[in-house]
Order: C-alpha cells, then structure tokens, then sequence
C-alpha cells in the first residue's frame, strides 16, 4: 500500500481539505500506516456475505406530510458568515 | 439526403427530474415546492444543521410508489438510500441523499401515441431523491436560496431507444401527463417542477456498440427539446463524417442561437463515493402498502378506450384527454349529445381559447347545460354562430342555454314557409340583382343569404335559407 | 453537603433537605474553583432556572459538547464551532430538562468525539482527577473529569467506539452505552452514524438506570431511534444473578501487552460472580484481528460523509484567507476549521470510499461487521452478558512525547470496547480496582441488543461486592 503524492492530492481534493506542505511527510506516513493495517480484512472470504450498514434493523419510520413551521426560523441564518440580504454569499460556483 | 442519414443511427434516452407535490420536503417538515422568498422554508434539517437528522415523508414515498406501479416497473419491496457525497454551496449537507443501487423501481415503460402510432419507450429506473437548493450567479459572487433544498425529486430515466426527437418530446409529454394524471407532479418545465435532461449518442449503422454519449442539461420546453437533438444530432454525425471522435461529455443547449455548447466541467470525471445511508434505515416496504396503493384509469388506458368508444383517431383521442378533469367532463357531456365528433370541435376550438383567456382548468358551464346547447345546434334550432355567442354567456353566467334564447330572442328560424317568406321579400325588394344573379352571375346567391340574415337579425338556419333561396331563384 | 449518588440527592431534594439552589450553588463553585484546573468544562451556566418539575428537579448534569443545547455555546471541541450557537436542544438533553435537571455546563470533549485521550480538542485536553499527569480518557474526557471531581453528580457523553467506558475505566465511574437507538441521537453531532450512541457517566449503577430511563425512548426526530417501548430500568435492578451464565473473555493474546494489575483485577471480579452462583464460560474474542479494521474504516468513512457540512457557509467560521476558486474556498475553509485528528481520519474515510477501493475497505469491513454480529449472537445464546477488561492498561499520560506518531497504537487500544458499538449492543464500564499508582481500573459488561438490564442487574451485584464507589480522589473529596 503505497500513498504517493498524487494519491494524497486526490483524497485531498475530493475531501475538500487543503493540506499543509509541512504535514504531507507525517500525512503520507499515517496514511500508509493505518491503510495498511486495515488491509488485514482483505484476507476475510466474504462473496457472498452481506454488508451490514445499521447494527439493528428498526422498522420504517415515516413522517406524515405536515408543514411544521420551524419558529425562529427566520434566526436559523442568523450565524452565517457571509450573507446579501436574505440570501447566503458565496464565491461563484458556476 | 435520406441516403447519407441511413448510414448512421441515433439513441436517445430521457432523464426526467420531477417534483412531488408534497405539502413538506422529503427529509424534513418545511414547505416543498416553488415558494417565492428567499430562505422563508426553511428548518434545521434542510439546512443541514449540526446533530440534524432524516424522517422520510409518507406520503412522497406513496406518490412514488404510485408511479412505479403505473408504469408497471418492478417495483421492490427493500431499496436503499445512499449519499451522493460532493461539495457545491446549494447542497448543504455535502451530499445528497439519493438512491444508488437499489432503486424502488426497475425497469417498466410510457406508452403513448405518436402520429396515431402506438410508442412504448422502456424506462431503466425511478428513484427517489431530494432537491437542492438555488443559487444565483452574481459574476464574481453567487447568492445561495435554500427554498427549494430537500424538497421531494423522482427520478425517471428511459433506455436509450428513442431514435426520433419527435418521439423524444412526446414521450416526456407522455410522463408530464401521467405525472398529472397520478397528481404527483405538476409538471412545469418552465417552472422548474418538472425539468429534463436528455442524452444522445450517434453510431454508424452496423456498429452495435453506442457512441460516446453526450448530455443535455436541463431543457425547459418541448420546443427546446426538438430542437437540441435536431441540433445534436447533426453536430454528432458531421463529426463523425469528418473522422473527429466524440467524447462523454455535458452540452448546454442555447435556445438564442439553437446550438449546444460544451460545459468543459469535470462532473463526468467525479467520484460521489457512493455508500447507504447509514441515518435511513433500509426501506422495507408491505405487500399492504403496495396493495394499497390506488391508481386511477391511465392516460393511455383512456386514449385507447375514447378510441373505441368514440372512434377518435389516437392522435385526437391523445390531445382530449391530456387532462384528465377535461377528459371526465367531456364524457359526461357526451353521455347527453351522443355526438362525440361535434362536441371534440368544441373542445378543441371553443373551450380551449377559453380555458387559456381565462386561465382555468375545466369548462365551467354545467354539463347539462353545455349538452342541451350541442343538442340546440343538432336539432337546427340555433345556428354554429349563434350557439359560440351563447356559449360564452354561459361561461361567464350560470344560465341555461333556452334562458339566454328566450333572453336575447335568439332562436333560429328553420320554419319552410317562415324562411320563404323572408326570402321572396328580399328577392322582391331587389329585381336587379335578381336579374343579374339569373344572367350568371352567381356571386349574388350570397347577398340574398346576407339579406335574409339581416332581415332576420342572424337567426335564420343558413343551411335551410340556401335550400329555399335556391329553389325560389330557379322559380323566379 | 457530600452526595454521590444522584439518588440520594434527589430524595434530599425531594424531601427539601436541601434546596436547589443550594445545590446549584455548591457545584458551581467546585467548578469555579477547579475547572481552571481540569479544563472538564468549555461552558457552564451561572444563572440556572428552576423552573420544571419532575425526577430529575434540581439536579445539574453536564453535558458533553457534542450535544445541541438551544443558545448555549455548542463546539463540538472544535475552533469551526467555538462561537456556534444552536436553535434547537438535543432529544436526549430535553428528555432530562423536561424531568427537571439543569444543564450546568458543556463538557470538553475530543474534537468531533475522535480521540481516546482527550488531547484532541481545540480548547485544550481534560486532567485525570485522579492524578492530573495523566488523560481522563477520551472522547468524553470532560464528562468523566466532571463527574469524577464532583463538579457535578452525574453527565452524559457519547460513545462511538467506547468513548464513554473508557473515560469510565480511567476515572473511577459507571460508563453506560444503551443498546444502538435506544436513545435519540438527533441533536448529537455525529461522528459515525451506524456506530454514535449517547452515554451516561455516574458514581452507581442505579443514577445510571435512573438517567437510561429518563432518556431511553422513540423519537420521531431520528429514524433509527428504537420503536420498542423501554422497560423500567431502575426498578426492575436486581443484584441477583444466582444461576446465570455469563461468558468472559480469553486475554490470552494479549498477555504481553496487558497491565498485569488489570489482568488480576479482571480475574478477581470473575471469581466474586463465581462466588455469586454465576456459570462462567471462557470465549475468544470473535474476529480479534479484524474488530479494529472494521471498526475504524466504518466511523471513518461514515465521520468523512458527515462532517461534509462543515464548510462554514451556513454556520461556523469562515476561514480569513482569500481563495481563488470554490474549491480551493472550501479546502482552506476546512483546513481552518477542523484539527489534526479529525483531518486525518477524514482522508482516511474518503479514501475508503472512493472508486476503486469502496470494495476492499469499506464495503468489506460491513461485511466483516456483519460476520461479527452473527458471531457475537452466537455468544450471546447461551449466555446472558460478556465480561471483559476495557482497556489493556490504566489511564494513559498527558502530553508524552510518546504519543507523537504512534496513531495506530492508540486505535489499537481500543480492541476491547470497539465490538459493541459494532454490533448495536449496550454496554457498560464499572469500577472494579486500583492500580499500585492510584489509578482505577474497571471492568467492562457487553449485553445483547436490548439487555440493558441484564448488564446493569450484574452490574449493579459487582458494585455491592466491590464496595468501592465511594472512593474519590484525594484533591477533590
């Protein structure tokens, strides 16, 4: 298992996390390290298993469709950083 | 020009986005749907809040599941609901809660008529999934509207057999209308609450294998659907008439200049890392819930049936039940004319230029009123003319059709020896013409007609006035 | 004024012995006094309200700051949210708030509830009281601090993968995880969200059945809270457990990195249920060697997915350094605003679930999940609750150099409490011991899915057996 530079700046990216040119030693390291242990369940025969994603199986909790106005709802913004009016700024995302 | 397309072929599939009608989002209990404002409808779930958590909405997973059914797909009983993960300002939980691999719906099919053709395109998938929010582009800032994040989106895509963008607009009219029908969507494409992206590849004939698919996004109205694959399609095949190779790509189509551009992102090249829901437990679905779920008769059931029962043509029977409380109507007003073919001239002439003047959705004249009006005309009591006249009035008062003839004294005279009367005055009153008229000049059998209706203040039956006018003439 | 058990103070309260301001007023100024100290708080209140009425009237809880408390400071231990202030409270908070208790203060906690030593978070690590060089344990490092120092009778915490019984095991406490959904996690920011299950520390066990069942419940707020009515935890305790078979595990491969005082003390507890009329059975721990992999590569993969949101874009700080695209606003704004651990464990989740090894990492270790629980059913059969140790060794040093580098050592010390969380199970910490060097030592029960009682009804013989709950550490008698 090998975290080359280019591997870090794909995860990077798609975590959308910069990452310190400082921590990139210490972050290959870790990375290669922890990886590489984990590789440990490749050994495990599991074709035909199922992938267990909720420990418990609750039944289906449904909500009826009601409108429940949030009260306050007009401070529920009030903590952005950047905002024009009522609505929230942001750079462009064309 | 025939010989030179023959030698490439077209696939076309559909990927339709609709809202359901739901009264709350899909995830939490703000109001969905188009609300003007800008982050009014919103709740610490939608916006994504710290500790915030899903509920799924009954009554979104019912309009779904309706769909499914009337499609006939396979619809299962365990789906799962997965996180599309990736970072954009109007998505504010960093993913979207979608559905990957176990949709609820596989497979199925839209049959409808295309020039009195029967079309059935299969469907791949319907899932389930949430809107995001919008966001306004400023140039160098962008303004983010959560309204709309979380409300409820189905998620309809077809196999790509269509070959005919003709075929590919009726066939999202189609969906728009049983979306309607089932009332789980209001389909607006201009609006936004239905909206259609559309794939295309080209392929040389023979060549199995389809060509590198291109997509267009987001296209917001049938003309512009035409349009872009008309447009596409012969962009693709120049290409490939001249050795360029196409790539997988996303195409904007403009509809000021009718051509698509490139959108030179990297969505294709994005990895969402797909995996379930780990705050949605797996949707497991009863075999009472899916007993339960009522539908109503088709829009193509219907068309069919008004082809049977009325021998409409498909096309015809297609456009009168494209709304189905028009379609109710007509046929209880049927029921008491037995003239179905008059009465489709009306829908399609009359009620339609009202409907649109008055922005309303059903004809609200009285059914037995409208029919008396249709029988008046068949019994030649009132004449086409007069019967639009009193129509109207009927619209917008609630008065039977003998009230507004008794009224405005408007019934038409179809009485033998009434008409000859009026017509041996007129002919009296003008021996020049009739004279004229007996040298050949045949233009005047109209001024006589017109002179009657004068005479008669517009109620007299033209059809008999002809008869008799011409037999006096011959007389003369 | 000297109360350990919650159940005592509140029949002082009860009967007005004492009132509840006056109660309010004694740990306030324990906490004004030492919290400069311990660090176990980030926020506490100085003005309660006394207003509800109920079980719980009068009595302070602290509250670890990973739970929402309507405008009240809520960090999560991290600098993102240091000023972050929620409209809403947490189900399981209001639960409690409705009964009466007062919110007193929020616990620091490892950011985000990563990190197993308390050194992770943005305002500093918590201090053992028992002995300050050392780590309350983590990540409700100040919940366990809190409470062990009596700065407050009793608080709540979140665990994960053990992130309530092992700051239990270092700090001398009662460390509960109910059953996966038994209590609302809506309004707990979550880490991992198959795995997250909110957590109560206390002196006994019976404070811990009181709480379990204040705050044990369906809500409708959280899809995968339980539908199953709760019983009644604290009446139905019993210390008798004559004729139950319980099943304990083999430390064998773990005799050379095992404290030998914990072993000892391990072994001595399985002989008082022995005594007890208890059928002890030996298992092996199932899937040793894989329990971390899957562990991790779930919480990670899930904490990757929900921590997304944190962009500083609704809430939260934006970071002051100018980008020069969307993407790069985000990276920077991200970098700002999470530490070291939570990064790290961030890339580590986005790597397992991303193309081309969502097969090998993540999708397996579900599988792997899936073998676990099949085999701890299998367990759990024939008997009526799992006794292990929680931790291979006491509680760890503050800031040793030691610690620089060594990330996979630490995850690795987790083997003992990660299973539950895997499985849904409830399970508890209890104390059981001293180290030669006066740090505690406890013992862990691990129940099957809903056996609560069960595991607090053992519990609760161990604690009558061991008479050792009373014990507190010097300094903060």
């Amino acid at each position: 298992m090998e975290i080359t530079d280019k591997v870090l700046k794909e995860i990077s990216e798609l975590a959308a996390l910069k990452i310190k040119e400082e921590e990139k030693v210490e972050l290959k390291f870790f990375l290669k390290e922890v990886l590489s242990y984990f590789e440990k369940i490749k050994s495990i025969e599991s074709k035909k298993l199922p992938a267990l994603v909720s420990p418990l199986k609750p039944p289906l909790c449904l909500r009826s469709d009601k409108v429940l106005d949030f009260p306050d709802k007009d401070k529920l913004l009030e903590q952005a950083s950047k905002k024009q009016g009522a609505l929230i700024k942001t750079p462009p995302s064309i | 020009m025939q010989a030179k397309e023959q030698n490439f072929l077209v696939s076309i599939g559909l990927e339709i986005h609709a809202q359901l009608k739901t009264q709350s989002k899909l995830f939490s209990p703000d109001r969905a749907g188009f609300n003007p404002g800008e982050n009014q409808e919103i709740h610490p779930v939608s916006l994504a809040l710290p500790g915030t958590l899903p509920v799924l909405n009954e009554e979104a997973l019912k309009m779904a599941f309706k769909t499914g059914k009337a499609v006939q797909g396979c619809l299962k009983k365990k789906s799962v609901f997965s996180r599309k993960n990736y970072f954009y300002p109007d998505l504010p939980k960093g993913y979207q809660i979608s559905q990957y691999d176990k949709p609820f719906c596989e497979g199925g099919f839209i049959q409808f008529f295309h020039k009195n053709q029967e079309i059935s395109i299969a469907l791949e998938r319907i899932h389930i999934e949430e809107d995001a929010g919008r966001s306004l582009h400023k140039g160098n800032f962008s303004l983010i509207n959560y309204n709309r994040a979380g409300t409820p989106l189905l998620e309809i895509v077809t196999k790509p057999v269509i070959s005919d963008p003709y075929v590919a607009s009726q066939c999202v009219k189609a969906i728009r209308r049983l979306l309607r029908y089932l009332e789980v969507c209001d389909g607006n494409l201009e609006e936004g609450s239905m909206r259609c992206d559309c794939n295309i590849s080209v392929r040389p004939e023979g060549q199995k294998q389809l060509g590198a698919k291109v997509e267009l996004k987001n296209i917001n109205s049938f003309r512009f659907i035409e349009k872009a694959l008309f447009y596409e399609k012969a962009r693709q095949i120049e290409c490939l008439k001249l050795g360029q190779a196409l790539t997988q790509e996303t195409r904007l189509y403009d509809s000021t200049k009718n051509q698509t551009k490139s959108m030179r992102s990297k969505e294709s090249a994005r990895d969402y890392r797909y995996f379930p829901d780990p705050d949605l437990p797996e949707l497991d679905v009863s075999e009472n819930f899916l007993n339960q779920l009522d539908l109503p008769e088709l829009p193509f059931d219907k068309t069919q049936r008004f082809v049977k029962e009325y021998k409409f043509t498909p096309d015809l029977a297609q456009i009168l039940v494209e709304d189905f409380k028009q379609a109710d109507y007509f046929e209880q007003v049927v029921l008491q004319t037995k003239n179905p073919q008059a009465l489709s001239l009306w829908f399609r002439g009359e009620i339609q230029a009202h409907l649109k003047e008055k922005n309303q959705r059903v004809c609200p004249i009285p059914v037995k009123d409208f029919a008396r009006l249709l029988n008046l005309i068949d019994e030649g009591d009132i004449s086409n003319t007069m019967a639009k006249d009193i129509f109207s009035e009927m619209w917008n008062q609630a008065k039977s059709p003998d009230q507004i003839i008794k009224e405005k004294n408007l019934k038409q005279i179809s009485s033998d020896s009434k008409l000859k009367a009026f017509a041996q005055d007129v002919l009296n009153q003008n021996p020049k013409q009739v004279q004229d008229y007996k040298q050949g000049r045949s233009k005047l059998f109209g001024f006589f007609i017109g002179q009657v209706m004068k005479k008669t203040k517009g109620q007299a039956n033209p059809q008999k006035l002809s008869h008799i006018l011409k037999q006096l003439l011959e007389d003369c | 004024m000297d109360f350990f058990s919650l159940c005592s103070l509140q029949k002082k309260l009860q009967s007005s012995e004492v009132s509840p301001k006056e109660v309010f007023d004694f740990y306030l100024k324990r906490i004004e006094k030492y919290n400069p100290c311990l660090n176990a708080f980030i926020s506490w209140k100085k003005i309660p309200s006394f207003k509800k009425k109920g079980r719980l009237a009068g009595i302070p809880i602290g509250v670890k700051d990973l739970f929402c408390t309507k405008d009240l400071r809520t960090t999560a231990g991290s600098k993102g949210l240091e000023q972050y202030l929620p409209p809403y409270t947490a189900t399981a908070v209001e639960k409690l708030e409705q009964e009466g208790a007062i919110i007193i203060g929020k616990c620091n906690n490892d950011e985000f509830g990563m990190g197993s030593t308390g050194e992770h978070s943005y305002f500093g690590a918590s201090k053992n009281p028992w002995n300050e060089k050392h780590s309350p344990g983590g990540s409700s490092s100040g919940s366990a601090s809190a409470v062990s120092a009596r700065l407050c009778p009793a608080s709540l915490g979140t665990d994960t993968g053990g992130s309530v019984r092992l700051p239990a095991n270092y700090c001398h406490l009662v460390g509960l995880k109910p059953t996966y959904g038994r209590v609302s996690r809506y309004g707990m920011i979550a880490y991992a969200s198959s795995l997250d299950q909110a957590g109560i520390f206390t002196h006994t066990v019976e404070d811990s059945a009181l709480l379990l069942d204040v705050m044990s419940g369906f809500d409708s707020k959280d899809s995968t809270s339980l539908k199953t009515k709760p019983p009644y935890f604290q009446k139905n305790l019993s210390s008798e457990i004559k004729n139950k078979t319980l099943a304990y595990f083999d430390l064998e491969p773990f005799k050379n990195e095992m404290n030998p005082e914990i072993v000892s003390a391990y072994q001595k507890a399985l002989k008082l249920l022995e005594q007890r009329g208890c059928c002890l059975i030996e298992k092996k721990i199932p899937f040793l060697d894989y329990g971390i992999s899957a562990y991790y590569l779930i919480s990670t993969s899930e904490a990757s997915s929900n921590l997304s949101r944190y962009d500083g874009i609704r809430y939260g700080k934006q970071s002051l350094k100018s980008s020069q695209s969307l993407q790069e606003f985000y990276s920077l704004n991200r970098l700002d605003f999470f530490g070291k651990e939570v990064r790290r464990r961030i890339l580590i989740g986005t790597f397992s679930l991303s193309s081309g090894y969502y097969e090998d990492y993540f999708h397996k270790a579900c599988q792997v999940r899936y073998l676990i629980k099949q085999a701890f059913d299998e367990i759990f059969s024939s008997c009526e609750a799992i006794i292990s140790p929680v931790s291979k060794n006491t509680a760890p040093l503050l800031n040793s150099k030691k610690t620089e580098g060594k990330n996979l050592s630490f995850y690795l010390n987790d083997i003992f409490t990660v299973f539950a969380n895997l499985i849904g199970s409830p399970a508890l910490s209890l104390p059981c011991s001293f180290s030669k060097d006066k740090l505690p030592i406890g013992l862990q029960l691990i129940g099957p899915a809903l056996g609560e009682q069960k595991i607090l009804n053992v519990a609760l013989a161990l604690e009558e057996d061991l008479n050792i709950f009373e014990k507190s550490p010097e300094k903060y008698k």
